[in-house]
């Protein structure tokens, strides 16, 4: 019985087309045998209760275009396409119907709820609506709560959606409805697959065809159409299903349940209590001074006693007034080594709501205090000891302000850091001190007052992070989710607000004063913050603590510039009254580096929310990938890693992982890891993901492919060689009904550039934004380009990549010369080079191998090139769009070929050096076994091919015939060729090349070094692949060896 | 007249809705499905239906047949009559009876043909095929050829049957009346081939208008059939028969068809 494979192979295939609709129970077919339900046909029961359904014209004319963008480097949109479906059975007329009676979920159900309860509560929280067998938006619960059930791809292997509910008054969310059977939606994906029949099959009906899944394990060439749905037309039963291609799947908004609106926040304070790092120790220190002579009489003083100058370590202004009052009243009242401060000449010191007040008798003297507060504490007060800071102390705000070192020189250690002295006396305005007031040091016996510079109980943020804040009270609060790129921070919410269990990404703002001549400004920072999940009803919250307030951790700050904010970290407490959040999402992974931006191209790509983490950040987390993970995945960082909001679920199947950490590696000034592969996008709402995408492959000079149902990321610039050929194409797989046929050639594929600009602006929060963009700017240097008289200008949207120009030092390393090297010679040389492109038609054998990106070997009897000869000889190119007729299976294939002759490059012959390190002779040469055990790459060439590789046929070749090899061996005084061989096949998983049976001639030397390479082209047989692939070398009679063959001159 | 052999055209109703009926006073019905009027399979059979409702109403030895003067019968060793009811006329109407209901009987023949059959009082003419055979098969199958080689592969998406059934010299009062009552070409493609309804021809039925005995069917069916679309879309054409061009004497019937799917039953 042929296989798929096979069948699709043969030159005639009868084959049947079926789309299916996700979600929906019901699909269409072209074929009469492949249609109905049950065991006895061909969908059969193992696919869930299908049914299939006549009614689908897949007719002449019917194409689907696929191509990359030669300026952008993106799948073009213009690979949809429409079905025609004769409605016989009233489906699609149902389908349409618009369910008025659907319920609306008060629930939240996520991707990893699977599967799905029986049950959720409705949007008034009264009914609990079925789910099992129903229909939410556009996903399909199996009748047990199968999630994601009458998928487009045999097995269901996608999880289920997200559907996000949400009806509080802070934020509008799409609703989330349960329907009795699937209604039209915009946006169900949808997937034509070819179905192939066994011609050789003697069995009738759907038993002769392959099944749904027989056919999806060669998906490459079966997956003929995958996209979604758009609006449909209708002219009586007969139907037009418009649909979107490929491309359609990487267009989504992101990032949409996440509220964009800023919030207000409240900041309570907390002082540590940690020994070592205390912050609720308070100090007073009282003396007299007189003016002139400044001599001293001491009162008393009381420094971090730990038992009498506690505070709370949380609490109200005014409970931390109360507190510091009562201590001010006791120690000012007690004796000290001179005097007691409040009886010798009477002086008070007090501190009340928004100042603080020192008088003393009109005696001459001054008197003076010292109160010593955590700067947390003094913030709160209203105190700030930056902008306060005397100078000329012409009003009452102006204070001086004590840091921990100037303490120091007066006797008083602080018990840890951001301890400050606030400096008080009775020196009237306009005098530095007591000493230099004279006789006004007493200020006449007039209450001398020191004010606060704003309101008290100001919010504070902390630049050490690990603070909490409450951010609403009950059910105000907006529908809020965590994500999955990190780990949470360990974390209790303090009064029994439960443990973090979510983490996400949040910007706060707030009006701000540098310094006191300073405008205000909007202060921007980014923290990571934890919360304790609460998705009881109504979505998902913060979680509450015991008094209802719901609480937000801030975990750490993250350096907003990395964000492109013009803002630097956090070295002192924010304090403000206008404090304000918004929640933003991070696509990335790095803390305190930028994110590869191939690998955040994975991950939004294959994201689905079903990723989690077991542990905490920052202490060797366990994550676990989500059900889309790549099974070619080599980076943890490009997987399904991500929340549902932030991925666009396509499936792994369809992604070509290693062409993007592969392309990845090709930028300049080190690869993948080249500053110009780093990048930050954050996002304040919700954000397109194919702007995303373009702004990834833009700078890079990259492009997205489609290749055999699979996509794929390259280097628009990448210069072929003659091993990157995917698919050799020569006249004989063109098609035609004309005996004489022509190809079409466009000289002006590419439009030579003068210049190139890219612009990296666009901060996370506007308010932020640097005072200019970032931008560089390079001239073409292709040769074309002094001769050149224009002005092509190519602009860049740069926005993503690092705003190093932020940092003053010790920044990330600046992409700008990666990004200036590539785009002066590879990008302008490439623009600039004398490219054509040529159009064919191709028969289904060869079509079916190709996609926008594919590297091919072409080869025509006419067409012009660039060699001055009509006629283009094995030239290498990449196809850049391919219109597929879907009923005829050809394809109109157009192909950007590389100037140049592919077989002038520098390579390595074929050519393996035979293991001489081992312990049995038979882990060299096997007779047995026929097979030669080599070095994986002997001699160092680049790349990662193995040396074995090169002695089999390229898949791409399609020539045939046996290659033959000779074996040459060291004798001790000279290399000798000693035997030859016919290669069977050849593996590199074991570095060794299997010979044919009765191939070996000569002697194999066991105890000689061997190098193997391929025997010289006229010993190889006339139709083999060698002849075929490898260039022609004579010696230097210019014939083969001894052999009557005539070659070509070297040049 | 005596008797002859012709071909019966056999049609169905698709989805035909549940329909409800009284077998004295017993209530009865066939449920909603599709139907030909006749089939050998009797989950296709509207008649099958019809004689499992009155053997469910207590009958026996129920009879629901085509007689050989293409009328339906029905009939019981015991006496029945039947009420069509609201839910019923379009049975009724199917088999050919009319008014409310059916005087207590023990046999009671259709007031008119049914307007899902058609008998043109001849064999038919198969056009695209040797007689008996169903149909002409057109392979679906587009070829690629390359120009200089002439390397040719091909993908076929199945193919389609035709047929194409000739009646010359039908008399005109099986094509058109005044009424265009059952019976008629007229009425049967009204009822069948315009809603492209699945149809079958049952050859070499033995007809005499002159009995009620009960046809015999089993000599050969084609089908299913539809009626395909021309030009004018599903239409026909009013031809007098050659000789015949100034008479009502006789008409020729020409019917291009397709094979479709059967019923799934």
């Amino acid at each position: 019985m042929a296989t798929v494979a096979e069948l699709i192979a043969m030159p005639h295939r009868e084959v049947g087309f079926v789309l299916f609709i996700e979600g929906c129970p019901f699909a269409v077919t072209t074929h009469p045998d492949l249609a109905g339900s049950g065991a006895s046909s061909w969908i059969g029961t193992g696919h869930g209760a299908r049914r299939v359904l006549e009614g689908l014209s897949i007719g002449k004319g019917q194409t689907v275009t696929h191509s990359t963008s030669l300026e952008s480097g993106m799948l073009e949109n213009s690979d949809g396409t429409t079905f025609e479906v004769q409605d016989f059975d009233g489906e699609l007329v149902e389908f349409m119907r618009d369910q008025t009676e659907a319920e609306t979920l008060g629930e939240l159900l996520l991707p990893t709820d699977d599967p799905a309860p029986a049950t959720l509560l409705s949007s008034d929280g009264q009914t609990s609506i079925n789910l099992w067998g129903r229909y939410i938006n556009k996903e399909a619960i199996g009748p047990a709560g199968e999630r994601n059930y009458y998928q487009v791809f045999p097995g269901d292997p996608m999880p289920g959606l997200s559907h996000a509910a949400y009806t509080g008054d802070l934020q509008s969310l799409a609703p989330s409805m349960v329907y009795d059977s699937p209604p039209f939606l915009q946006g169900r994906r949808v997937a034509l697959w070819m179905i192939v029949k066994d011609i050789a099959s003697t069995a009738t009906g759907y038993q002769a065809w392959k099944t749904w899944s027989q056919v999806a394990a060669e998906q490459a060439d079966t997956l003929v159409f995958i996209g979604t749905l758009n609006q449909p037309e209708a002219e009586g039963r007969t139907w037009k299903l418009p649909c979107d291609g490929m491309s359609s799947l990487l267009r989504k908004q992101l990032n949409a349940n996440r509220p964009d609106q800023w919030q207000k926040v409240s900041a309570t304070i907390s002082l540590s209590d940690e020994p070592g790092a205390r912050e609720d120790l308070m100090g007073l220190k009282f003396y007299y001074q007189e003016g002139g002579t400044g001599t001293l009489l001491l009162g008393a003083e009381s420094l971090f006693d730990e038992t009498l100058d506690v505070l709370p370590t949380t609490g109200t202004p005014f409970s931390y007034r109360a507190a510091i009052s009562n201590r001010i009243t006791t120690v000012s009242g007690t004796a000290g080594v001179d005097i007691t401060y409040t009886a010798f000449y009477n002086a008070t010191a007090s501190i009340s709501q928004g100042y603080c007040e020192t008088s003393i008798d009109d005696a001459g003297w001054g008197a003076v205090w010292i109160l010593i507060l955590h700067e947390k504490t003094l913030r709160m007060l209203g105190y700030d000891p930056i902008l306060q800071q005397a100078g000329a102390f012409e009003s009452e705000y102006e204070i001086t302000f004590l840091p921990s070192e100037s303490l120091a020189l007066l006797g008083i250690i602080t018990p840890g850091p951001g301890y400050w002295g606030m400096k008080l006396s009775t020196a009237p305005l306009g005098a530095v001190d007591v000493v230099s007031a004279l006789d006004q040091a007493d200020n006449q016996g007039a209450p001398r007052y020191h004010r606060a510079l704003t309101d008290e109980g100001v919010d504070l943020l902390y630049p050490g992070g690990d603070q909490e804040l409450l951010v609403g009270l009950g059910p105000a609060t907006p529908f809020i989710m965590g994500q999955t790129n990190r780990a949470p921070g360990e974390h209790i919410i303090s009064n029994s607000g439960g443990e973090v269990d979510t983490q996400g990404y949040f910007a706060f703002r707030s009006s701000y004063l540098e310094n006191v001549d300073a405008e205000v400004i909007t202060m921007v920072q980014i923290a990571k913050c934890g919360w304790h999940n609460d998705d009881i009803f109504n979505g998902a919250n913060f979680g509450e603590n015991a008094d209802g307030y719901r609480v937000l951790w801030v975990e750490r700050w993250i350096d907003a510039r990395w964000f492109g904010c013009d803002r630097k970290p956090l070295d002192q407490v924010w304090a403000s009254l206008d404090l304000e959040y918004a929640p933003i999402a991070w696509i990335g992974y790095n803390l305190k580096f930028g994110d590869r931006a191939d690998l955040v191209l994975l991950r939004t790509m294959l994201s689905t929310g079903t990723a989690s983490w077991s542990g905490y950040d920052g202490q060797n987390p366990v994550r676990t990938f989500g059900v889309n993970a790549h099974p070619n995945a080599t980076y943890t960082e490009g997987d399904d890693v991500e929340d549902a909001d932030l991925g666009l679920a396509i499936p792994a199947s369809l992604i070509d992982y290693k062409s993007f950490t592969k392309t990845a590696s090709l930028l300049p000034d080190g690869g993948a890891d080249s500053p110009l592969n780093r990048v930050k996008f954050g996002f304040l709402g919700s954000f397109d993901s194919q702007e995303l995408i373009a702004r990834i492959l833009a700078p890079r000079g990259w492009g997205m492919g489609w290749v055999r149902g699979k996509l794929r990321l390259f280097s628009l610039a990448q210069p072929l060689s003659q091993g990157d050929v995917e698919v050799s194409i020569d006249p004989d797989d063109f098609v035609s009904d004309e005996p004489m046929y022509i190809e079409q050639v466009d000289y002006a594929a590419l439009t030579a550039k003068d210049k190139f600009k890219i612009t990296a602006g666009g901060a996370l929060i506007e308010e932020a934004a640097p005072d200019k963009d970032l931008i560089y700017e390079v001239r073409a240097n292709d040769p074309g380009a002094r001769a050149r008289q224009s002005n092509a200008e190519l602009d860049i949207d740069g926005a993503g990549l690092i705003r190093t120009d932020l940092w003053e030092k010790n920044g990330p390393q600046s992409w700008g010369p990666a990004w200036s090297k590539l785009w002066s010679t590879t990008m302008s040389e490439w623009y600039g080079a004398p490219a054509v492109r040529v159009q064919v038609t191709l028969h289904y054998s060869k079509a079916r191998l190709l996609g926008p990106g594919s590297i091919v070997r072409f080869s025509s009897y006419f067409a012009p090139g660039r060699d001055g000869v009509y006629g283009l000889n094995l030239k290498l190119g990449r196809v850049t769009s391919i219109e597929r007729d879907l009923f005829t299976g050809t394809a109109v294939v157009a192909i950007l070929l590389q100037p140049g002759t592919a077989t002038f490059p520098r390579r390595f012959a074929p050519i393996a050096f035979v293991l001489d390190d081992v312990a049995d002779v038979e882990e060299r040469h096997d007779a047995t076994a026929r097979t030669f055990y080599c070095y994986e790459n002997y001699f160092g060439h680049e790349g990662d091919q193995h040396d074995v590789t090169a002695f089999a046929e390229p898949d791409w070749l399609g020539v045939g015939g046996d290659a033959t090899v000779h074996g040459w061996q060291w004798n001790g005084r000279e290399w000798a060729h000693t035997m030859s061989f016919e290669v069977e096949s050849i593996s590199t998983a074991g570095n060794l090349i299997v010979y044919k049976p009765g191939s070996m001639t000569g002697t194999f030397h066991e105890s000689q070094y061997c190098c193997l390479v391929m025997a010289p082209y006229d010993t190889q047989a006339a139709d083999s692949w060698p002849r075929a692939l490898f260039s022609v070398h004579t010696r230097a009679n210019f014939t083969f060896g001894t052999g009557p063959t005539k070659g070509f001159k070297l040049t | 007249m005596g008797t002859f052999k012709t071909a019966w055209l056999i049609g169905s109703y698709a989805s035909l809705p549940a329909q409800a009926f009284v077998v004295n006073a017993s209530p009865q019905g066939v449920a909603a499905s599709s139907y030909y009027l006749y089939d050998a399979v009797d989950a296709l059979s509207l008649l099958a239906q019809v004689k499992t409702a009155l053997e469910a109403a207590g009958l026996t030895n129920v009879v629901a047949t085509l007689c050989v003067d293409r009328k339906v019968r029905l009939a019981s060793s015991d006496a029945f009559g039947l009420t069509w009811g609201a839910g019923g006329t379009l049975i009724r109407d199917l088999l050919g009876f009319s008014g409310l209901g059916l005087a207590v009987a023990t046999s009671h023949v259709a007031d008119a043909v049914s307007p899902l059959l058609w008998s043109p009082g001849r064999q038919e003419s198969s056009m695209l095929s040797p007689l008996g055979t169903r149909g002409h098969i057109d392979y679906i199958t587009q070829q690629s050829v390359s120009p200089y080689s002439g390397r040719t592969e091909s993908i076929g998406h199945g193919a389609r049957e035709y047929q194409r059934f000739w009646f010359p010299l039908v008399m005109t009062e099986r094509v058109r009346t005044a009424t265009d009552e059952g019976g008629t070409f007229a009425k049967w493609f009204e009822t069948v081939a315009v809603r492209s309804a699945r149809w079958k021809l049952i050859r070499n039925v033995y007809e005499n208008p002159a009995s009620s005995a009960a046809a015999y069917l089993g000599n050969g069916t084609l089908g299913p059939y539809i009626y395909s679309a021309g030009g004018k879309g599903v239409a026909w054409t009013f031809t007098r028969s050659k000789g015949f061009e100034r008479s009502e004497e006789a008409v020729d019937i020409d019917i291009p068809c397709h094979v479709c799917p059967e019923f799934t039953s």
